[in-house]
């Protein structure tokens, strides 16, 4: 950043920086559908292709389940657990059901550890396979 | 891919000269009519990307990170349910809703506005299952809470976990106009393929 020095009319000289115009904030760019000849003909081709195209996205999307995705899942899977440890019971007011008493043995919001089962892990497995058995694609 | 097939829908309507191209797209999918309107679908994340706008009652709501909708049971009773928060339905409309249902074990379903039902049905265990219908609202409220009840027969233990997928309630009479609505699931499902289709309410 420039310093200068300057003098005013009775003489008196002041310091004085020059400041940087902050830049032209972008502008909000629209969005638009409107495509040109070009994009349209690229499209045409592609959808001439679409059948092929989504068999082959398909594909890679299966080939590319690689190792930090399933770290990934397993890590939602733990977070899931633990949030279902950690869960306060809601009784329903519509039913008019009976409040329970705590039980006086557990301090409020204690959490109870429990082992990882493979039987959630397998579950899940299920409900992707159902899914896909009757529905086709993933879930 | 699950809004995959609403953006296509879009494009269709806006550029009517390109839309056998996308209907070929669509087509890899089930299908889907070329003349079908963009629905307008008052269900907000009824894909489950996330928990926004669902609740538990004696239930902790999920989802997977591939949006699935998971309810663990936290509480046995008749009033288990996942929730959608309050949104707005109009008088003598015609509403085509959808989800579909995994419970660990046959479960008595119900949906239901308020405390009102809409339909009961009895469901499979293990495996999924598609509960679809049309209602026709007596009423024009702002403060619609659509229940989502899952064992209305207490056969759940607890943290059993039940499964949902794409939720929607597609207001048929302001997507069609008055009388012009499709009158049965079939024709809705000729119009529109077995999808999610974003949320998208009526101005």
């Amino acid at each position: 950043m420039k310093k200068f020095h300057v003098k005013d009319e009775d003489g008196e000289v002041f310091e004085v920086e020059e400041i940087d115009e902050a830049p032209e904030s972008s502008e909000e760019i629209e969005e638009s559908v409107e495509l040109t000849k070009d994009e349209i003909l690229a499209l045409k081709g592609l959808a001439a292709v679409s059948e092929k195209l989504m068999k082959l996205v398909a594909d890679v999307e299966d080939a590319c389940k690689d190792e930090d995705e399933e770290e990934k899942e397993e890590k939602e899977l733990e977070d899931e657990e633990e949030e279902k440890e950690q869960i306060e019971e809601v009784i329903d007011s519509d039913e008019e059901e009976e409040i329970k008493p705590r039980d006086s043995k557990k301090s409020f919001g204690a959490i109870e550890r429990k082992a990882k089962s493979q039987d959630s892990l397998d579950e899940s497995l299920d409900v992707e396979n159902a899914w896909a058995k009757r529905y086709g694609g993933t879930k | 891919m699950t809004n995959y097939l609403s953006k296509i829908f879009a494009l269709k309507n806006k550029m009517p000269l390109y839309s056998n191209h996308l209907n070929t797209i669509l087509s890899l999918n089930g299908g889907g009519s070329p003349s079908a309107p963009v629905p307008y679908q008052l269900i907000e994340n009824g894909d489950f990307a996330s928990t926004d706008k669902w609740s538990g009652t004696n239930c902790a709501v999920s989802v997977t990170s591939n949006n699935v909708g998971v309810a663990t049971v936290s509480t046995v009773n008749s009033a288990i349910r996942i929730t959608h928060e309050a949104f707005e339905i109009t008088k003598d409309h015609k509403y085509y809703y959808q989800i579909f249902v995994y419970p660990p074990k046959q479960i008595k379903f119900r949906i239901s506005r308020g405390t009102a039902a809409i339909i009961d049905r009895t469901i499979s265990g293990g495996d999924w299952s598609r509960i679809e219908g049309i209602y026709s609202s007596t009423t024009t409220t702002s403060d619609l809470t659509l229940r989502y009840y899952f064992d209305r027969d207490s056969v759940l233990t607890k943290t059993q976990k039940v499964y949902f997928s794409w939720a929607q309630l597609i207001d048929l009479t302001a997507t069609f106009g008055a009388g012009n609505e499709p009158t049965t699931v079939e024709e809705v499902n000729a119009l529109y393929p077995n999808s999610y289709y974003e949320y998208n309410p009526a101005e």
